[in-house]
């Protein structure tokens, strides 16, 4: 392939960004709900400890990820002897690693979304006979798709960027954990320059391409309100 | 009002009787209606909207008793509490709250029963019904403040509710407009044979839609009555200023027989007449009252006519004149002069150039006996 990308590394990453991505919609959108609507006690606890992946450097976010689902934890022999499940040096581990490092970025743009929709709006959807996720589905949602979209695309990208949680609880195996990022890394070590420039741009025309694809189709979308 | 607990009279039609605290105050309010077209009237920060909201479900109150139509939606000594969305109301809070990524008919078809959803005759009838053919595919955000209260209307009257909630229905309107939408909530209200709760804090609205007036201070009911009854008759003084009786002249009763009492003030008899007969005479004589007095209710003489052998006569001359678009509000100071004390009369322009008072500023006036309403001094009912 052009400058000796390997074509593997982007199945990877795209698997791996995917996965990452559909993780985050299904935690992150209902967490970011519930911290725009919902005041408790420990909200800010909570909030902090979301954004908390994007401040931790990525490689103790992957320490504490090898921790838990490693051989050497209850949890990991539990997976791997119950359910015969493998997730260290594993893509799927890759990709929850990477949902965990994305999730603060659709979770606290999705939560600001969420927040500007009028709850008076929401309640009266409910006196008018809709259940709460009716409601959401209805009205919330529609409203806040501009916000949750971004929140998506900009997971989606930090994801398929994802190295040092990677590299730490997947590894680097060729064709099997090695995702772009990786490989870029892996050709500076081997002083395979060529390989890491086509990665590397290779890369950033599938962040680009993405964020781009989101920012239009959320204008396609906000043309029709 | 606590009694009406067990066996209520056939013809209530409403009762909400909650508590709750809120912010600023605690919130007690108990309302029985006859009437199926109730106003909750009263200044910003009475209580009068979250009372709405507790009707329409979106607030809980801690305890209480709501019941609509002979509908039980709430009572909370026997733990029932229907959730907002199973108690079928059309709630139409302040600013409309449409959806504003929905179109005119999206907006009003969202209201529809789940088993009507298809039904788009229904829809063509709600947007005849308010008039709206014309912006079926129009999102809220291209909308005149009327239009937009008309959709909140159809929409909540789409889901066939058993009563119609709305929370100052025409505040955000244009006040050229307001009487005009106020006369068309009211036929369409009719036409739809709904009951309705209006929460406003106009004094006119207050008067033209409600069957049975509610006014509300500080989270608690000051009085409830028929609207007339409420602006010509308040319970207190504080009702009387809500309402506009902006004369309260302080004085004393010196005679009291069955049909009337006189009361004097600086100098001057006043004599009340209510019509009806007196309940038991509460002010004994020498008791201190408070008489108030409408600026309409005082008529002007004529500058060549007499008064004698009328009652209630006062002369004095105009210190102010405030112009309206249709009316003249007079500051009149009583002879001898007490300057506390001015008068405020109310009349139509017409009538201030009939009366030419543009040439003279002395004047006499006279208020009927049945127009002379007299209130007890402090905010304590006599007994």
């Amino acid at each position: 392939m052009i400058g000796g990308i390997d074509p593997a590394d982007v199945r990877i990453t795209l698997q791996v960004a995917t996965l990452a991505t559909m993780l985050c919609i299904i935690f992150g959108v209902p967490t970011a709900w519930v911290l725009a609507r919902y005041r408790f006690p420990g909200h800010a606890f909570v909030e902090a400890l979301v954004t908390l992946p994007l401040i931790l450097p990525p490689t103790v976010v992957g320490y504490y990820l090898l921790r838990t689902f490693g051989q050497s934890s209850p949890i990991g022999r539990f997976l791997d002897e119950e359910l015969g499940v493998h997730l260290v040096f594993t893509w799927w581990g890759a990709a929850i690693a990477a949902s965990i490092l994305s999730a603060p970025l659709l979770i606290r743009t999705a939560q600001a979304a969420f927040e500007r929709v009028d709850p008076e709006l929401e309640r009266v959807a409910a006196t008018l006979g809709r259940t709460p996720v009716g409601v959401f589905f209805a009205v919330t949602l529609p409203l806040a798709v501009r916000g949750v979209a971004a929140g998506i695309a900009l997971a989606f990208a930090r994801a398929a960027g994802e190295f040092g949680a990677t590299i730490m609880i997947a590894g680097n195996i060729p064709g099997e954990t090695r995702t772009l990022p990786v490989s870029v890394y892996d050709a500076v070590q081997v002083g395979d320059i060529a390989r890491a420039n086509a990665t590397a741009l290779l890369l950033i025309s599938i962040t680009m391409g993405v964020l781009l694809f989101f920012t239009w189709a959320t204008l396609l979308v906000a043309r029709e309100q | 009002m606590a009694d009406t607990r067990h066996g209520e009279p056939s013809d209530v039609r409403l009762i909400i009787d909650v508590a709750r605290r809120l912010r600023n105050f605690d919130l007690r309010v108990t309302v029985v209606s006859p009437a199926d077209r109730v106003v909750l009237f009263g200044p910003s920060g009475s209580g009068k909207s979250a009372t709405l909201q507790m009707v329409a479900g979106v607030l809980r109150p801690e305890y209480g008793r709501i019941q609509v139509s002979g509908q039980l939606l709430l009572d909370t000594t026997s733990g029932k509490n229907l959730k907002a969305r199973d108690r079928n109301v059309g709630y139409v809070p302040q600013g409309y709250a449409l959806f504003p990524h929905l179109t005119v008919e999206q907006n009003i078809a969202f209201g529809l029963p789940r088993d009507q959803k298809r039904e788009r005759s229904r829809v063509d009838e709600l947007v005849h019904l308010v008039g709206l053919e014309g912006e079926r595919r129009t999102h809220p955000g291209r909308l005149s403040g009327g239009q937009r209260q008309r959709v909140a209307l159809a929409r909540a009257l789409a889901s066939n509710p058993r009563v119609l909630l709305l929370d100052e229905p025409f505040s955000a309107l244009d006040p050229v407009l307001r009487p005009r939408l106020r006369d068309e909530v009211r036929s369409i209200q009719q036409e739809a044979g709904v009951p309705m709760i209006v929460v406003t804090h106009d004094l006119s609205d207050a008067f033209q839609l409600a069957e049975w007036l509610v006014v509300l201070d500080r989270g608690s009911v000051l009085q409830q009555s028929r609207p007339d009854e409420v602006f010509n008759r308040p319970a207190t003084v504080d009702v009387a200023k809500l309402v506009g009786m902006t004369n309260l002249l302080p004085g004393r009763v010196i005679g009291s027989d069955p049909t009337g009492i006189d009361v004097e003030w600086h100098g001057h008899v006043l004599r009340s007449e209510p019509g009806e007969s007196i309940s038991s005479a509460p002010y004994p004589v020498g008791c201190p009252v408070i008489v108030g007095i409408r600026p309409t209710s005082l008529m002007f003489r004529l500058a060549q006519r007499s008064y004698e052998g009328r009652q209630n006569v006062l002369g004095g001359h105009i210190v102010r004149e405030v112009w309206s678009a249709e009316s003249c509000r007079l500051s009149i100071r009583v002879d001898p002069s007490h300057s506390e004390h001015d008068l405020e009369a109310e009349l139509p322009g017409y009538a201030y150039y009939r009366l030419e008072l543009d040439q003279r500023k002395d004047v006499e006036m006279s208020v009927r006996p049945s127009l002379v309403h007299v209130l007890p001094m402090s905010d304590s009912l006599p007994s």
